[in-house]
């Protein structure tokens, strides 16, 4: 449970992804750090079976492209559940396998989630919107009436194909900002008429709050429309990466692999003549994530020597296995990694930058925690556990006077209730679980704060800001010993990130009406492109974060604030926040706004540290 | 020197056929009046007669003069014209080809005759026979424990041949920039023989993987805890960068340990590690390496180091895939090579899915350069030279004690007592360095260059200025068995033979003949002879063709050339007969060459005793992967090559050479069908002025169609050119005298039952390098008896070695 709490907060602000349950550990004895044991080869991968899962409804506030995390408010409980995409796993909007980005804030889904090795329910299958669970059943709403002055449609649910005709009366209740659709015309509400065929999507469903349709579209073209322009999207999505399978076997220069879909019957469709025998293309070595290296240069010239479909058992197969036979045996070619397949006549191409796992071209990343994650993708290189693997080996264990390795510290994220600047020790209270934890910096150099992205102490962060605590443990396994802590904003700075406001409205369900809720997009700077030319690369991920009457907003200058009124679409936000908990979501303390006055206040902490530093040097005495 | 050459420098304005009357060597050897004469007679008279004499030329008057240079290349001209056809000219008669062939092997017989002469020495009063590089290096070694690599950059020029002897005498000259590279490898191995220097530390430089490729992530791992665990992969045919250099700081010899695993796949090859200086081209460790990740070993080897610094390689030579160097290369995230479970994704596969090896890889633990080794200190040729010790007072250390030393020196160098007189002028140089200041041990260091560049140190002298004397004398004796056996010079005890005056009595000759023989340093002849016997250099001059024998690389060549000289060792050693050359039950095989072979069970790079079936195909040395191929060009097999190399190294009757201009073998036209080898040279023989020749040569080669350039066996030949199946071989031919074979197998059994025409021309080779010169007709008969006394033990080898020694041709000028 604790790793699912933490891990939610991770997703919301993207940090590190999957936390392993510190806590469970905490107080078992600290084995010496050995080396990693050889895992036995890896079996047979195996899509979980249909039915194998638990399936939660919620909306969905938070999605991290890159990294197939995410997480939604549950409806029955109003928690937030946290979600990893396994390589198979899918999601389905407008009836359409669609790709995250396509994903709308805020939107009601159906989560299938499979256990986790911990034994949590955080891997998603698949999830599936309103319009594709009624589509998918071939059910649709006819309108009966409409009341406007109600905020209401009248309908009855029934299915045409099936003959079924009477499946019951359904209230779609409307709000302002739902939108409407006919063909690709959004039309006003006035437009509808009674006996057309209605789909929805809803959003701000609660336990208690039945909730209201984000959008409908209306007659049944209008529905094949909008699916057939989603799956032509997706289309192109995987087309230009790649389409995504894990490796069954490989024998001599063969490479089995079963590929990956949420729609068995269209993959055949859309893609069985790609994968055909005797066909040929490129196939390129990816992470759990999907994520490719470089393509362009590490593509594997091949041809598929035997192509079989297979019964799609299980979420995410794709019913097509194929056999590859390849110029070169390449060791991401190995039973149970993800490879991506490129068409004959398919563009070879990298991913974007930020998605790709080497950048080739741009240089280094300036987000690091896009880099490739070494102890992630070769666990085998770390003698202990990390937050990324290794859960069957000791945490590292601090050495006096030795800087810990990277990857060694279990972070935590918490909010600061407490500090001793003096003795350097504090207490925080861990997000999702509200548990309250004393912590102490290492000694020296080797325990450090980082506050606005600038060396501080514990006195200077504000007590009530959300941190993250690079944490490892002490004598009795607990995990109180703290070599970084450093605020959202360092985060944030660090990986040159900045938060695109794409809406602000009224937090939905909320008891504080100064509580307002805003869709930002995470974006990362520009870079120049294969022409030389600064292009800003697409968005990372996308979430929802509040704001209140006690947030303070910076925006133009540092000296006085503005008011929550003067955020607008558009603006790039650094942010601070509170922790986050079951009753309490997180609210941002402090929001900057702006690159200048993130520059500016960048300049001004630089110029306090330098100060700091000549206030604590030690003056000359005087003769 | 080739036999053009050789005529070159003899050539004279005077009237040939005058001087062919007067010079010493004249006659009329057998075959002139009854073979040539009436040849000449009845189609070259006419125009080169008493009437006519076209060109300058006399036909009819021609003796054989042995000694001019001008009458023998008007010989070779004659044999050439009529070779070719050139003559008689198209408007006389021709000549039968049978006719030709007789004349012109008849001359080529008289060429050789004459090429022998000029090197036997026996006439003049002293005769200078110049040391191999190889001899030099020995010599060096033995003289003052030096290692001196006499292939490196600053070692000596590779030495000339002649039908593959590297020793022949007039063949090895000494230019001025012979001199110069003398002088400086004098200088060099003094320097490191003598104590002149400061005492040389010895110290291990150690190359951990973070020194050699994970440089930028020694913190981290450090950090992690298994900086210990960090290791270096090399794929096939791949190696580390040589960014990084060894700086060697004292020349001297050093232990390089390499621990390293080699991971074999099953049922492949294991990987090959070669430790390669690249800026100087020099292999100081080659070898294949088989064990597992968990299991490292450690290899050594004693090496030569110059000082200097050098960029150092360590290369997996085995061949593999390696299609682009990305794929074994690294990125900048902080995971170093651990083990095979833990690589980046798009790098080149190693192991299988169940972790099991696909490639042979090398995977390094550490390198270490231990040296320079020194024994002693001062060094023990530093000891001997200066004799009296290192506390001699000042004014002992005069030109008294300078000129023992020298003297001393001089009679260990020189492999011969050194008479009054001779070390003055060796002298001098050390007088003029004290005088200008330098130390009584660097100016006598001086007058040891001197001696090791001396004629006598550097050349085999025999004879004396004061008397023409047919004998060799003991100490000459000495040095020319030794110089046979070991490829160096003397021990004590051999020397102390020749100062008895007793060296020349057989029995002496005799038990000193075994104790060299059963003494480590009898590996050169084992090594050496064979090699040259059998012209083993020239394996791999023409690399066959990557596309057309993928699998020939580098170390199937090495193990071919092993398989070869490793054969001849082992019937030295087990004083085996001669017949074994021809054919045996047994061969010398590594992995990689059984592998070749087809002949499972075989592991190791070590060449070791293996037992033939029929089926295999192989026994003696014509079924042997260095014959097989140094006879074959790039791209094919060539019959004729390998009946002229039979013809010479076997049955020691070397063919004219070929006519000039003579056409390549025809290629189909489109649309024919495809056709071996075997049959185009059936059409090439066809032509009238070939037949004679080839069908001598020929049915040699042809016996051994049945394998490919490299040497594998086959049934039938891979032809590109044509259409239809590639053509089933025929090796089936006859000798000269009729007898017939089907194959190279019955070939083998035809020349097993003339085996005493094989220890015949076996005895001529063995004579050729342990006399250093080729075999006159005077020496025949000699060569006759030594081969007939080793007839009663069946042609054990060793027998035959002492025959030789023993014979009065041996010790012969």
């Amino acid at each position: 449970m604790q790793r699912r709490l933490l891990h939610a907060l991770c997703v919301l602000l993207p940090c590190s992804p999957l936390l392993p349950p510190a806590y469970a550990q905490a107080a078992e004895a600290p084995a010496a750090a050995t080396t990693p044991s050889s895992p036995a080869a890896p079996s047979s991968p195996a899509f979980p079976a249909h039915h194998s899962d638990q399936r939660i409804s919620g909306e969905l506030v938070s999605i991290d492209f890159i990294r197939r995390i995410g997480q939604f408010r549950a409806t029955k409980t109003g928690n937030v559940v946290e979600f990893t995409l396994p390589p198979y796993g899918t999601a389905q909007y407008l009836n359409s396998e669609a790709s995250l980005r396509d994903l709308p804030l805020g939107t009601f889904f159906l989560f299938f989630l499979n256990q986790d090795t911990q034994g949590g329910w955080t891997r998603l299958a698949t999830m599936q919107d309103q319009y594709t669970m009624d589509a998918s059943h071939s059910f649709t709403y006819r309108l009966d009436e409409v009341k406007l002055a109600e905020n209401k449609l009248l309908t009855t649910k029934h299915s045409i194909s099936k003959k079924q005709e009477d499946l019951g009366k359904k209230e779609l209740l409307l709000s302002p900002a739902t939108r409407y659709w006919r063909g690709a015309d959004q039309i006003r509400p006035e437009d509808l008429k009674p006996g057309e065929e209605l789909l929805y999507t809803l959003t701000g469903k609660t336990s208690s709050n039945p909730g209201v349709c984000t959008d409908i579209w209306a007659g049944v073209e209008t529905h094949a429309q909008a699916t057939k322009q989603m799956r032509e999207k997706f289309d192109a999505f995987t087309k230009h990466r790649g389409l995504p399978g894990w490796v069954d076997k490989t024998e001599g220069s063969t490479v089995t692999v079963t590929f990956f879909s949420g729609d068995a019957k269209l993959y055949q469709t859309l893609y069985g003549d790609a994968l055909a025998q005797g066909k040929g293309g490129n196939l390129c070595v990816a992470n759990q994530d999907l994520r490719t290296w470089n393509p362009g240069v590490d593509k594997d010239g091949c041809s598929i020597i035997s192509s079989e479909k297979i019964p799609p058992d299980g979420y995410g197969n794709s019913g097509i296995r194929a056999t590859f036979k390849v110029s070169n045996m390449l060791e991401g070619f190995r039973k149970g990694r993800v490879v991506r397949f490129f068409g004959s006549g398919w563009p070879t191409k990298d991913q974007f930058y930020g998605e790709s796992l080497m950048g080739y071209g741009f240089g280094r990343l300036q987000t690091p925690e896009l880099d490739e994650n070494p102890a992630k993708e070769y666990p085998d290189q770390f003698p202990f556990r990390t937050d990324f693997g290794n859960e069957h080996l000791p945490w590292y264990q601090i050495k006096p006077g030795i800087a810990p390795p990277p990857f060694a510290q279990h972070v935590v994220l918490g909010e600061l209730t407490k500090v001793d600047a003096a003795t350097r020790t504090g207490q925080f209270k861990t997000d999702r679980t509200g548990e309250l934890m004393d912590f102490s910096l290492l000694p020296q150099n080797l325990g450090a704060v980082k506050y606005l992205n600038t060396d501080a102490t514990l006195g200077d962060v504000p007590v009530g800001t959300r941190c993250r605590f690079h944490l490892f443990q002490d004598e009795q396994g607990k995990f109180t010993k703290a070599s970084l802590v450093t605020d959202e904003f360092t985060r944030l700075a660090t990986n040159a990130m900045t938060y695109r406001v794409e809406s602000i409205q009224p937090t939905p369900n909320s008891s504080d009406p100064s509580s307002v809720t805003v869709n930002v997009s995470w974006q990362i700077p520009e870079v120049k492109n294969y022409n030389g030319d600064m292009e800003r690369p697409p968005d990372i991920g996308r979430s929802l974060i509040r704001l209140n009457k006690d947030t303070k907003v910076w925006k133009g200058k540092l000296e006085t604030p503005a008011a929550l009124k003067d955020l607008a679409v558009g603006d790039a936000l650094i942010i601070n926040l509170t922790g986050d908990f079951a009753n309490a979501p997180a609210v941002c303390t402090e929001v900057w706004v702006g690159t200048d006055l993130h520059k500016a206040l960048a300049e001004a902490q630089k110029n306090k540290a330098k100060l700091a530093a000549g206030k604590n040097a030690i003056p000359a005495p005087n003769k | 020197m080739g036999i053009a050459a050789f005529l070159a420098a003899g050539s004279c304005p005077s009237l040939w056929s005058a001087e062919s009357t007067v010079a010493a060597g004249i006659g009329t050897p057998a075959g002139l009046d009854d073979v040539v004469r009436p040849f000449f007679q009845q189609h070259c008279n006419a125009c080169h007669g008493e009437k006519k004499q076209k060109a300058d030329l006399r036909t009819d008057t021609l003796l054989i003069n042995a000694r001019s240079p001008k009458t023998m290349g008007h010989w070779e001209e004659i044999m050439n014209r009529i070779n070719s056809g050139d003559m008689p000219p198209d408007d006389e008669p021709r000549p039968a080809p049978a006719e030709v062939a007789k004349v012109a092997e008849w001359i080529v017989g008289q060429l050789r005759e004459a090429e022998a002469q000029h090197q036997a020495s026996g006439s003049e009063r002293v005769s200078f026979r110049k040391l191999s590089r190889r001899e030099y290096a020995n010599s060096v070694r033995d003289l003052l424990g030096v290692n001196f690599d006499v292939k490196g950059p600053a070692g000596l020029p590779e030495d000339p041949d002649w039908h593959g002897f590297e020793r022949i005498g007039p063949v090895l000259t000494l230019s001025p920039a012979h001199v110069e590279k003398h002088l400086a490898a004098a200088e060099a191995v003094l320097d490191e023989a003598l104590s002149l220097r400061p005492e040389p530390k010895r110290d291990i430089i150690r190359w951990m993987p973070f020194d050699m490729r994970w440089k930028g992530f020694a913190k981290e791992y450090e950090a992690r805890g298994i900086a210990d665990q960090v290791r270096i992969e090399i794929v096939p045919n791949n190696y580390t960068t040589d960014t990084w250099p060894l700086e060697v700081k004292t020349t001297g010899d050093y232990i390089l340990r390499v621990k390293l695993s080699g991971l074999r796949p099953e049922g492949g090859r294991a990987p090959r590690l070669k430790v390669y200086l690249s800026s100087v081209d020099k292999t100081l460790l080659e070898q294949d390496v088989d064990a597992p990740e968990n299991a490292p070993v450690t290899v050594e080897a004693r090496v030569h180091l110059i000082a200097g610094k050098y960029p150092v390689r360590l290369i997996n030579s085995v061949p593999g895939p390696n299609p682009e160097a990305r794929r074994s290369r690294h990125s900048g995230t902080a995971n170093a090579f651990t083990t095979t479970k833990s690589r980046v994704p798009w790098q080149m596969k190693l192991t299988d899915d169940d972790y099991k090896p696909i490639q042979p890889t090398l995977i390094i633990d550490s390198v270490e350069w231990d040296g320079p080794i020194v024994e002693s200190w001062p060094t023990a040729a530093h000891q001997r030279a200066f004799f009296r010790g290192a506390d001699v007072p000042a004014q002992a250390k005069d030109i008294t004690y300078a000129r023992e030393i020298l003297t001393r020196f001089a009679e260990k160098a020189w492999r011969r007592p050194v008479q009054p007189g001779e070390i003055d002028r060796f002298l001098k140089p050390v007088e003029k360095a004290q005088q200008l200041g330098e130390s009584f041990e660097s100016a006598v260091r001086g007058g040891l260059v001197a001696i090791l560049c001396s004629k006598s140190f550097l050349y085999l002298e025999e004879g004396n200025t004061t008397q023409t004397s047919p004998l060799l004398t003991d100490w000459e004796l000495a040095s020319r068995l030794s110089y046979f056996l070991w490829s160096s010079m003397p021990d004590d005890r051999l020397l102390n033979q020749a100062r008895s005056g007793r060296l020349h009595e057989p029995e002496v000759l005799r038990a000193e003949v075994r104790r060299m023989l059963a003494d480590p340093k009898a590996a050169e002849f084992s090594d050496s002879f064979p090699r040259q016997w059998l012209q083993l250099r020239k394996v791999g001059m023409f690399p066959p063709d990557k596309v057309l024998y993928p699998e020939y690389d580098e170390n199937l060549e090495q193990s071919m050339v092993a398989e070869t000289v490793g054969f001849f060792g082992e019937v030295l050693k087990k004083n085996d007969s001669l017949r074994a050359f021809l054919d045996s039950d047994w061969t010398m095989l590594n992995e990689r060459l059984a592998t070749h072979y087809g002949i499972p069970g075989i592991r190791g790079d070590k060449v070791q005793r293996v037992s033939l079936k029929p089926d295999d195909h192989r026994g003696g040395l014509l079924t042997q992967g260095a014959i097989l191929s140094l006879s074959s060009d790039g791209t094919r097999h060539r019959p004729v090559h390998r009946g002229v190399w039979v013809l010479e190294s076997i049955i020691g009757r070397p063919p004219p050479p070929p006519p000039a201009n003579v056409p390549a073998l025809t290629t189909p036209a489109a649309g024919e069908k495809k056709v071996t080898v075997r049959e185009k040279l059936e059409q090439h023989r066809a032509d009238p002025n070939c037949t004679a020749c080839h069908n001598k040569i020929d049915p040699l080669g042809v016996a051994f169609d049945n394998y490919d350039a490299i040497g594998r066996w086959r049934t039938v030949e891979t032809v590109r050119d044509g259409t239809g199946a590639d053509p089933q071989l025929d090796p089936s031919g006859a000798l000269p005298d009729g007898r017939a074979f089907k194959n190279g197998a019955e070939l083998k059994q035809l020349l097993l039952s003339d085996a005493d025409k094989f220890a015949l021309a076996f005895t001529e080779k063995m004579a050729t390098y342990a006399l250093r010169r080729g075999m006159t007709f005077s020496d025949r008969e000699e060569l006759k008896q030594i081969s007939d006394q080793a007839q009663s033990t069946d042609y054990k080898i060793q027998s035959l070695i002492e025959a030789l020694v023993t014979s009065p041709l041996f010790q012969k000028r």
